[in-house]
Parts: structure tokens; sequence; C-alpha cells
């Protein structure tokens, strides 16, 4: 359990960190590359939102996708209307979030594969609804100029949104994580049984996480509309949810850090190796199964790891996971 | 009418026959060792490039040939599959193994773009185009191809379960591991072959389909999420529930798409498939489920 | 005194078995009822309906007066009914302190851990004797403590009435000694319990009431003292004396080579010690049986023959070593087993799973053994295409001893056959077992029920918390007061 301190500390830390960022990389990136690390930043939240139900709750979604689309379709759509852009932007929040629970109450005694294709029907689902009702969507093509805030195209200053917003979506993560909240989601996921008997409401917690992870992927959803100015289908067709995925359980299921990480490593260093990147994708999903096999709490897991023998700190990391069936 | 009704069922039973064989695969390596393998579409995806883009178009094997060179090299996969997917997660929760498996999915899918490049490959197959003319309809003859290799299949694969031992011995380990083990079965062994098997019949799958469609990294996906449907509408773990599933999910594509919507076909399979999970998960033929501690 | 809970005519199916009929079961608030009963009786079950895991089939439980049949866990845990496992089911990923204060919090929206929460906690930990290891993680205590974790746990709940499911298995007598204290502790304070243990000791030394489970029904229920003197008690626990005359099969003239030699055998299941210790051996053409009651370790040594749990110590079958031998290879050194509950395969024909039972021989051999065994076992004859799971109780557990001597094993072990089946049946189940062992076969045969199987077999072996605390030839050993006392809980 993180004391109080501790945990400021950290936050302090996170905020000096971003500033830095805010500060230095403006100065060392072209446009393109800040486009590129725009496009992280979203990962980041739309990993660290996967994360809430995946990592913290340990059921699977393959839902994130869908809640990505919605956020994104929903404001684009409001604004289109006529809405301000802050309220466009709750708006969009909410109804994603909205979803988010009634996708989690009818799959309510679902697991495992069941759940996983379930989560996946409904990614499917609103991702041919978003070509299809193209009144309203624009269908194949998405909609267009999209007024957002006003910086689309504009990597720099939204450089700088995109850093606020992922502050505090991490923030939002970690302070979560170490409150009883989300100590009684650790008990969920730990033993749903041992749970129940001990009094914790696993109804409410599961919707709860799947709205958690319908909030952060709405949000996501318009700041990539601010980002881009426009948007198309197949951005958030359900293909693309195993890549968030993908960064969840490389950076460590259960951990913020490890979103942060995850989506880094799969944004950002294909970049680099262009030439490379389908190689780089063929070892990242090996580096996928050697993860789950071997490494329990992924990257972040084993940088806490050294960390802890520093400082001898607790982490949320789901545990080895052959571990938890004791 | 009639001829256009032939052709929808026809075409509607022949991609079914397709998902039955991805399905069957899902449910004999359910059967066997508990997990269910999200990358099987991906496998039949290999299988497509492996004919088609290796043996036949690299190598210019007549297509037979191609057509067994894959299988052969596709049961290798197999085992490959079982040792370094299955085996480091066999002991670990359900969670594990689908994202074992999904990693699995994305090594395939970018591995098939680092051999043959991103477009698409084209296959005529052992029919190309031609057609044939079935109660007065003009259908594709590939398609009756499909379904006698499905039949075919069938029949092999009940002949092999029940009159050969190594049948036996895999329905056996599918049942109860450890006590086929007390029976001096080596069921390592066993779970290998039912991999390889399993792989084989996604190849199959894939050869049969590449002339229909373009062979493409991304032809897996749909693929997968239909066979999976098949299996949850037929029961989960039954195979005829995985064949009755299989067809009866190409049926309903195929009549659909024509009667009541092409555009919402998908939204409306996978609604059905959605509300199959939340009010009948066990399907047409499953148990339904009664934990005992 | 008002009754806590209240449970009348209780009964629960899972489809066709019923694990509980009729039950009726009267916990007095402030006391300490125990619920024992031989393996397979239904008292986990009893626990997992009163506690919301199911609800009941027919029936009524009130607990506080309130009828709370079909009431979700959460519910019943915020009424104050509170419950053990008896695998304990810790958060893998918490450490002690964490364990307590994610019940403290169950229900608060507060942000941050308070520390007047903190102190609670560490007082409840204190109570239960784990106050220096508040922040060790939960991974990797030792069972001792896991046990003491548990029942911190559902004190945290503020509970009223606490079942405590086999709060003691697996406990060295340190431990088991804190243990009651705890649970002493927990009476003084007011909470009610009800407890199902198997250790006699435990049960005699802290119950109020018992009340006995038999085949999921009611058999007797009273003060400790009624229930040890209790005819039907000792005998669904030792097992019915067989009806009619039991020959035991004549030793046979090659009694003096060693078939299976057996030295300080230990398995251990995590760092629980379940068998430490055993010496034993069972002789060419002999019928051995190995006794004792509910967790004394019988399964688990017969598991260890069978290489199906890792174990150490000497194993030495006919001369080779067995110890290093997987399960695969056992069949083919000649021992065959019939697993706890039979484990068949459902799906399979009866000649189906005979020819399991010979996989890999010719097809010659294979006929040829199919008709010895389809002559030994008459009923199976007739039943060759039927599958298995349509099999009957009965035909079941026959057609997996036929399917064991497929093999045409010099050693067959048998893991519990009676249970489940009636009486009846045992006797012809046991009776078969004389003629396979006159043709040849030595057996090595786990019971529960003790006074059949010494009327059946050479020599016994009586095994009580993991230990062999008497042997000798099976004519001694039934009248011996040593395995009355082992299976009741009275201490040597």
């Amino acid at each position: 359990m993180m004391s109080g301190r501790r945990l400021l500390a950290f936050l302090v830390a996170s905020i000096i960190v971003t500033v830095a960022i805010a500060l230095v990389l403006p100065q060392v990136l072209g446009i393109y590359y800040l486009h590129v690390v725009d496009v992280m930043l979203i990962n980041v939240i739309l990993a660290l939102g996967l994360n809430m139900v995946l990592g913290f709750g340990g059921q699977i979604s393959l839902a994130q996708s869908a809640f990505f689309g919605l956020g994104a379709y929903a404001f684009a759509i409001m604004q289109a209307h006529g809405w301000p852009a802050p309220v466009a932007a709750i708006g969009a929040v909410a109804f994603s979030g909205i979803l988010g629970a009634l996708l989690g109450w009818p799959v309510l005694r679902l697991r495992g594969h069941y759940l996983a294709l379930a989560t996946l029907a409904f990614a499917l689902i609103v991702s041919e609804l978003m070509v299809n009702l193209d009144m309203l969507t624009g269908g194949a093509n998405g909609m267009m100029q999209i007024e957002g805030v006003g910086l689309a195209g504009n990597n720099q200053p939204m450089l700088y949104v995109l850093l606020a917003v992922t502050l505090v979506a991490f923030a939002g993560s970690v302070i979560f994580a170490y409150s009883p909240m989300g100590l009684r989601v650790r008990a969920f996921r730990d033993d749903l049984i041992a749970a129940q008997a001990v009094g914790l409401n696993v109804k409410a917690m599961k919707i709860g996480l799947f709205v958690a992870s319908a909030v952060y992927g709405g949000a996501a959803g318009v700041c990539y509309c601010w980002l881009q100015g426009y948007i198309s289908p197949d951005v958030f067709g359900w293909q693309t949810t195993f890549s968030y995925l993908s960064m969840v359980v490389v950076g460590g299921l259960g951990s913020s850090v490890g979103a942060v990480i995850g989506a880094a490593l799969y944004t950002l260093v294909p970049e680099w190796l262009r030439f490379l990147q389908e190689a780089y994708f063929v070892m990242f999903g090996a580096v996928v199964i050697i993860v789950i096999a071997l490494v329990p709490g992924g990257l972040a897991g084993l940088g806490a790891r050294l960390f802890k023998r520093l400082t001898r700190a607790r982490s949320t990391d789901a545990r080895s996971l052959s571990e938890q069936e004791a | 009418m009639t001829q256009l009704l032939v052709q929808l069922i026809l075409s509607g039973l022949a991609m079914g026959a397709v998902y039955a064989l991805v399905a069957l695969g899902y449910t004999l390596i359910w059967n066997a060792v508990g997990i269910v393998n999200f990358a099987q579409g991906d496998v039949v995806m290999l299988g497509a490039f492996v004919a088609v883009g290796a043996l036949t178009n690299m190598f210019h094997l007549p297509i037979i040939l191609g057509l067994g060179g894959m299988l052969v090299l596709m049961a290798i996969f197999g085992v490959a599959m079982a040792l370094l997917v299955y085996y480091p997660v066999r002991n670990a929760p359900q969670l594990s193994a689908i994202v074992a498996t999904l990693g699995l999915s994305m090594m395939l899918q970018n591995g098939v773009v680092l051999v043959w490049g991103p477009e698409p490959l084209s296959f005529t197959g052992p029919f190309g185009n031609a057609t044939v003319t079935l109660l007065g309809a003009k259908i594709y003859t590939q398609y009756l191809l499909i379904l006698a290799v499905l039949v075919l299949m069938m029949v092999a694969q009940e002949g092999m379960f029940r009159f050969t031992s190594i049948g036996r011995a895999m329905r056996a380990t599918a049942q109860d591991a450890e006590a086929a083990r007390l029976m001096g079965i080596r069921t390592n062994r066993v779970i290998a072959i039912i991999f390889a098997y399993a792989a084989m019949l996604a190849g199959l799958a894939g050869w049969l389909v590449a002339p229909l469609f373009y062979v493409s990294s991304d032809m897996g996906g749909k693929v997968s999420l239909d066979a999976f449907a098949a299996c949850i509408l037929g029961g989960f773990g039954s195979i005829p529930g995985a064949l009755i599933g299989g067809l009866v999910l190409g049926l309903i594509e195929s009549l659909g798409a024509f009667y009541i919507s092409s555009e919402y076909i998908d939204v409306i399979a996978f609604g059905l498939l959605f509300a199959v999970l939340i009010f009948r998960p066990e399907g047409i033929f499953g148990e339904p489920q009664m934990e005992r501690p | 005194m008002d009754a806590m809970l209240e449970i009348t005519g209780l009964t629960r199916r899972f489809g066709g078995i019923v694990a509980l009929h009729n039950v009726d079961l009267t916990v007095r608030e402030g006391t300490i009822h125990a619920v024992i009963g031989p393996n397979g009786s239904g008292k986990t079950t009893l626990f997992n309906v009163i506690s919301g895991i199911y609800p009941p089939s027919d029936g009524e439980v009130r607990f506080l007066g309130r009828n709370v049949g079909g009431m979700s866990p959460e519910a019943l845990a915020g009424m104050g009914l509170g419950r053990t496992f008896q695998n304990t089911r810790l958060f893998a990923s918490m450490s002690v302190l964490e364990t307590v204060l994610v019940v403290l919090y169950r229900g608060s929206i507060a942000l941050t851990i308070s520390a007047k929460a903190e102190r609670r906690a560490r007082e409840i930990l204190e109570a239960v004797g784990l106050a220096d290891l508040a922040d060790a993680p939960v991974t990797g205590l030792p069972q001792g403590q896991r046990r003491l974790l548990e029942i911190a746990k559902v004190l945290a709940l503020d509970p009223k009435l606490v079942l405590l499911d086999e709060p003691h298995g697996g406990l060295n007598h340190t431990e088991t000694a804190r243990l009651i204290e705890a649970v002493r502790k927990m009476k003084e304070q007011g909470i009610t319990i009800l407890l199902i243990e198997h250790e006699m000791e435990v049960v005699m030394q802290l119950a109020d009431d018992i009340t006995v489970l038999n085949f999921g029904e009611r058999l007797a229920h009273g003060s400790p003292a009624e229930i040890q003197a209790n005819e039907a008690v000792i005998e669904a626990y030792l097992g019915q004396s067989a009806s009619g005359p039991q020959a035991a099969p004549a030793p046979t003239a090659k009694a003096d080579e060693t078939l299976l030699s057996v030295r300080n055998l230990s398995v251990r299941y995590g760092d629980i010690e379940a068998v430490r210790g055993i010496d034993l051996d069972v002789k060419n053409g002999e019928f051995v049986c190995l006794l004792g009651n509910n967790g004394a370790g019988k399964s688990t040594t017969l598991k260890a023959l069978a290489r199906m749990v890792p174990a150490s110590g000497e194993i030495s079958f006919e001369g080779e070593p067995l110890l290093s031998r997987r399960i695969e290879a056992l069949v083919g050194m000649g021992i065959a087993l019939v697993p706890e509950r039979r484990r068949l395969f459902g799906g399979l024909s009866v000649v189906e799973n005979l020819r399991i039972g010979a996989h890999g021989r010719s097809r010659h051999y294979v006929d040829e053994v199919q008709e010895e065994v389809l002559d030994l076992f008459p009923s199976l004859k007739r039943l060759q295409r039927s599958l298995a799971f349509s099999l009957s109780g009965g035909e079941q557990q026959m057609l997996a001893i036929g399917r064991a001597l497929m093999s045409r094993p010099d050693l067959l072990m048998l893991d519990e056959p009676s249970l489940g089946l009636a009486p009846k049946l045992v006797e012809q189940v046991l009776g078969k077992l004389i003629e396979v062992n006159e043709r040849g076969t030595s057996i090595l045969l786990v019971e529960q029920n003790a006074r059949m199987a010494l009327a059946i077999s050479h020599r016994a072996y009586v095994l009580s918390s993991g230990r062999i605390v008497a042997s000798g030839s099976s004519e001694e050993l039934a009248n011996d007061e040593r395995v009355r006392n082992a299976y009741l809980g009275i201490a040597a």
C-alpha cells in the first residue's frame, strides 16, 4: 500500500516529467515526430483505459476501439450540430461512458473467452454502424473539417493539450489504483468468490470498470478529433482493438506506468524503425507471448522489481497469474 | 426466383463449410487443452499464403502438390504452436492463453507481410471462375469443391476417431488428460498431434477460400470471428455443434445479406451472437453450465 | 437463546445428483456448532448454500429470522454472515494488512486509507497473531498463517455468524492450538460459529452441538458425548459390516516376494505436508488395504505411487525405482490405478473404455483380454455399446476396474471405489476384487469403509493425519481399538 506521502511525491514527479517533456520536445523534434508523440499520447490514454478493466479488473475486454470511435464520432457530430467544444467534449465522453455501462451490464455473468467474444462483437457492431449510419457519420469517408479546439494539424500546441489530458488520465489511474477503490478492484480480480464473501459489490465494480475504460476511450476519441480535424471509420475498426491489448500486456497488466511504456513501445519505436516495421511487430507479438507466459507484470513489473529492491515499495501489478490460482 | 435462392443457399453453405472447418479446429483444441485459439483465423491465412504464395507462386508447384505441401507444413506449424504458445501458458488462467494466442495473431499477420509483401495475392485455384449449373442456377464449382471437401473431412475424421487407436487416444485425452496418462497414453504427444491436425484444418480452409477472395494478411480476422461465432451458436466444445453452427451462420449471412440488408448483415449476425452469449451461452448443443466447486 | 441460523428441509440438487436432502439444522446464538460427516456427505455444499453461492433447490434457510435462500454472498456478508474457505481464498496481489483493509473499506468511497482504519486493521491482525506480518505479501505465507489470515479476513466483517470451513487442514500441533485459541476468542466476543471439521480432536474440544451428515442427509445431532457414542455415526465412518460371510482370500504361495516397497514416502502440497514417513509393502499375490479418515492421506499416498503428485522417499516396484518415472510409464511397468471417482471416458463406449486400458498393445492382445474382462464382469457384456456416462454408479465402478485390468497388471491400485455407492453395490464391487486377487493380481486398496475392507484383505495399514498409526493383518486390526480411534478422532 503506497503511503499518501509517497503517492504525492510520485504525482509531483509525474508533473515535473510532463512539464519537462513539454519544454524540451518541441525543441528537438520536427513537426512530423511531434505528431507521432501526439498520437502516442492518445494511445496512452486508450491503454490506461483498457488497463482499468483488463489490468486492474482482470476482465478481458476487446471493446476499447469502439469507445475510441464512439467518443470521436460523438464529439464531431455534436459539434457539427452547433454544440460548443467544451460541451461537446463532455457530452461525447459521457456518451461513451453510458455505452460502457450498457455493455458492462448484460455481460456481467460472462468471463474468459465468452466475455472476449461479446466485447469483440460489440466492437464490430459499433465499427459497422460508423459506416452504415452514413447520414450521421459520413459513412466510409468519415467526417472532415472538424473544428475541435481550433488546433487541428497544429502539432505543438496540441502537444501541450494532450500532455495535460494524459497527465490527468495518468494521475486518475494512479490515484485510483492506490485508493481503497483500487484495493477492492484487486480483490475482485484476485479472487471473485472471496471478494463476494467479504461483502464487495462485484456487480457494481464490473460495470464501473467498463464505464471507466469507456470514459478513457471516449476522451481519447475526443482528443483525436482535436488533433486530426478529420475522422474515418478505419481508425476505429474492430481489428485495431488488439493493438491496445498488446500495449497493456507488454507494458504490464495492472500498471499505469506500464500502459505508458506499452503505448510508447507500440507507437514510437516503429516510427524510428520504419523500414523494419513488420519485423518489429512480429517481435512485439512474440513479446506479448513471452510476457504473458513468463514475465508477470510486463516491462513495468521488471522495472518495479528493480525499484522495489532499492526502496521496498509495494505495487499494484497483477502478480504472477499462476499464483492467483491459490 | 428459385435460381437465386439456390445460389444464395449454396454460397451460404460454402462459406459456412469454411467456417465449420475453422470452427472444428477451435473445438478440437478447446476439448483437448481448454484454451481458445484466437489466432485460428490467422492460421487459415497462413495456410493460404503458404499454399499460394510459396508453393504455387514461388516454387510453381502444381496445385495438388501445393496443397499437400502446405498441409505438411501446417502440421509442423501446429506442433510449433503447441510447444511455443500453448505449453508455456498451459497452467495459467484463461486470460493468459487468450492473450498468448492474440500475440501469435499479431506475429502471423505481420509475418506474412514481411515474407510476401503487403500486396494481396490472387489465386485461381483448381477451378478458377468455372461454374456449374445446378437446379437451373449457376454456381461456382469451387463451392461444390468446398462442400465436398467438408463432407469427406467429416467422414474421414469420424473414421479416425472411431476406428483408430490414435483417434481413441485423442478423444480420451480431450475428455480427461490425466486419466489418459494413467492408461499409458503419452498425452503431450497427443496434444501436439491435435494442434497439428487443427492447423491442417485451418490451412485447408484457407486453401479452399483463397480463390473466392484475395489472399491478404487481414483475411484471417473476420474468418476467426465468424468461426468463433459458429462455435458459440452450435455449443462450444461440440463437434456437431461446430459443423451445424458454421453452416447455419453461413446461411444466415448469405440469405440475410440478400433478403434483409447487405449493409447491416454483420450488425445483425453479431447482434444475434451477442444475444446468444447473454441468454444462452451454451448454444444449441452445449450443456448449460452447472458449476460445482 | 434465539436461533441465529435455522435451516429446515434444505435440499440441493445438481442436475440428477442430490447433494443435500431434507436437512434440518439449528445453530443457537453464541455457540459453536460443528458439522461432520464422511467424505462426500455434503458438508461443503451445505456451506455453499448457506453462504449464498447456490440457492436452495428446496427448503428454507433463515438467518437472523429472515429467509435468506437465494440471496447473493455479498448481501449475506452485509447482513453479518461471514465464511472462510477450506482451500484458503486470499488475494494474491495484496499484503496481509491490505487483506484486512479491503474488507474494512468494502463499502466506502473514501480516497485514502485513514489512520484509524489502519489501527483497526492491525488490532484484528493482533487478535489472530499476525501483527508482525502486516506488511508481508500474501503469496509465500505458510499454510498456518494463511489460515489465520483467512480468519482475520472474516473478523473484519464484524460478523454475527461465521462459517468456518475446515479451518485446521494441514496444520501442525502448535498451529492447530493457535487456531483453536482464535476460534475460542471469537466465541468469547459473541460470534456464533458453524464449523465444518474432520479432525475429531478439534471438534470434540470446541463444539457445543454437532450435526452429522451422511450421503447428504442428517444422520444424527446432539452433544459431543452423544455423538461419540452413537452407533449409527460410528458405522457411517467405519462402514457397515459385510452382510454375508466374506472369506478373506487365501494367501498364495509367492507371498514372500515383495512386489511394491515404499520407504519414507512424503508428499507436500505447497508447504502442507500431506503425508510423511510412509513405509509400506505389498507382497506378490497379497490384498492390502490403506485405511483412515478424511484427509488422513490415503488418497495422497496412492496418487504419489501413481506419480500424479510429486513426492520424496523411495519407492520400488518389482525391483525398479518408481519415483523417477512418469504417469504414462505405469501400465508398462505392470501397475494400474482405478482413480478416485473412477474417471471414465464418459463420451466413449464401454468397449472403447476397455480397449483404451490396453492402449498400445496388439489387436490380438486387446481382443483376448477384452474377452477375459467381459467374462469377469457379465453386466458389462450386455452394455458394450453404451456410452460410459450413461451407466449406473455400480456399473461404472465395474467398468473402471475392468479398464484397469486390461493391461494385465501385476498390481491393481484402487482409490476409494465405494465412494458414492450404496452398501449392496459396495459389497458386489469388493466381492469382485476378491475374485481378481484370487486370479493372481496383487491389490492395494484405499478405502474409507474400514470394516468391509478389513473383511476381504490380507493386511492393512491405518493412516491418520498423514502418518501410519497402525498396521498388521486385517484379522487383528478388525478388532483393534486404534482403528476406531483413528476414524473418530479420539487421541491415541
